[in-house]
């Protein structure tokens, strides 16, 4: 592999980052909207391949792209009227937002560019797969028992929530 | 393999302009499905750099990776309860712009 291939990886993807992640905010249309965030989605994957975090990568495809992006269109398109909707978009303070939201970027990228980070020259777990589940389930036991009961409680809660009221059960 | 290549700051600075873009999303639209949407572009641009420095500044440990699967799971239970409380908004009000969701606000 030329000494070049991860640069233009990287150029590559945030590009196809950046691009479609305005098109999210900037689209009129949800279905659209929806496509990109999934495009958006890929190209993060990407990124955590290129950092040797193949067990993210893997989960980011399988439960952003799968799972949200897929709920997120059934959402969209079981509802009809949705789908069509005519968003406007007038927020009176619009200017103020988009320049204060370019300063704060502004902000961070000098930081991050001042910043002398101690960057550890060890080569990563070569199985980091099973690093991580040995984590999981040793250091990170009870962090992941939590968040399992929390998924449990958040299915159950949109079920409740979404279910129409008034209907026998 | 491409660490000598990409400067840790290389991804902050994307990271960061990726949370910028939701950011604006958030404060500038409307439309609560589209909220929902910005919000995990915000999520994963943070997710983005927990896996960063994972990467860069403990690679032996990958405890930043860990990390970031918690805040997937999150944002998973965050999508649906949200998505699912815009649909009986949706389905009571007949809308999704939020300045129509003021029953509470008065």
């Amino acid at each position: 592999m030329s000494n070049l291939a991860p640069q233009a990886i990287f150029i590559g993807l945030g590009v196809i980052a950046v691009i479609s992640a305005l098109l999210v905010v900037v689209g009129r249309n949800l279905f659209h909207a929806a496509m990109f965030l999934g495009a958006y989605m890929l190209s993060i994957a990407g990124f955590y391949f290129l950092l040797d975090a193949d067990l993210v990568g893997i989960m980011q495809v399988f439960v952003y792209v799968g799972g949200v992006i897929v709920m997120l269109l059934f959402g969209v398109m079981l509802t009809a009227q949705m789908t069509n909707v005519r968003m406007v978009s007038a927020v009176k303070q619009r200017g103020g937002t988009i320049l204060s939201v370019i300063v704060l970027v502004a902000l961070l990228a000098s930081i991050f560019k001042k910043t002398a980070f101690v960057i550890s020259q060890t080569t990563p777990a070569q199985n980091a797969i099973s690093l991580v589940g040995k984590l999981f389930m040793t250091d990170y036991v009870l962090p992941f028992e939590v968040v399992s009961v929390l998924l449990l409680a958040a299915l159950i809660g949109a079920i409740v929530v979404a279910r129409e009221e008034g209907r026998p059960q | 393999m491409s660490l000598e290549f990409i400067p840790l700051s290389y991804y902050l600075i994307l990271s960061a302009i990726l949370f910028g873009i939701g950011l604006a999303g958030v404060l500038l639209r409307k439309n609560a499905v589209t909220i929902l949407l910005s919000v995990e572009i915000m999520l994963n641009a943070a997710n983005l750099n927990l896996v960063a420095f994972s990467r860069y500044i403990t690679p032996a440990a990958a405890s930043g990776q860990i990390f970031a699967l918690f805040v997937m799971a999150i944002a998973a239970a965050e999508v649906a309860v949200g998505l699912a409380l815009v649909l009986t908004i949706y389905r009571n009000v007949k809308s999704v712009n939020l300045d129509e969701f003021n029953l509470f606000k008065w």
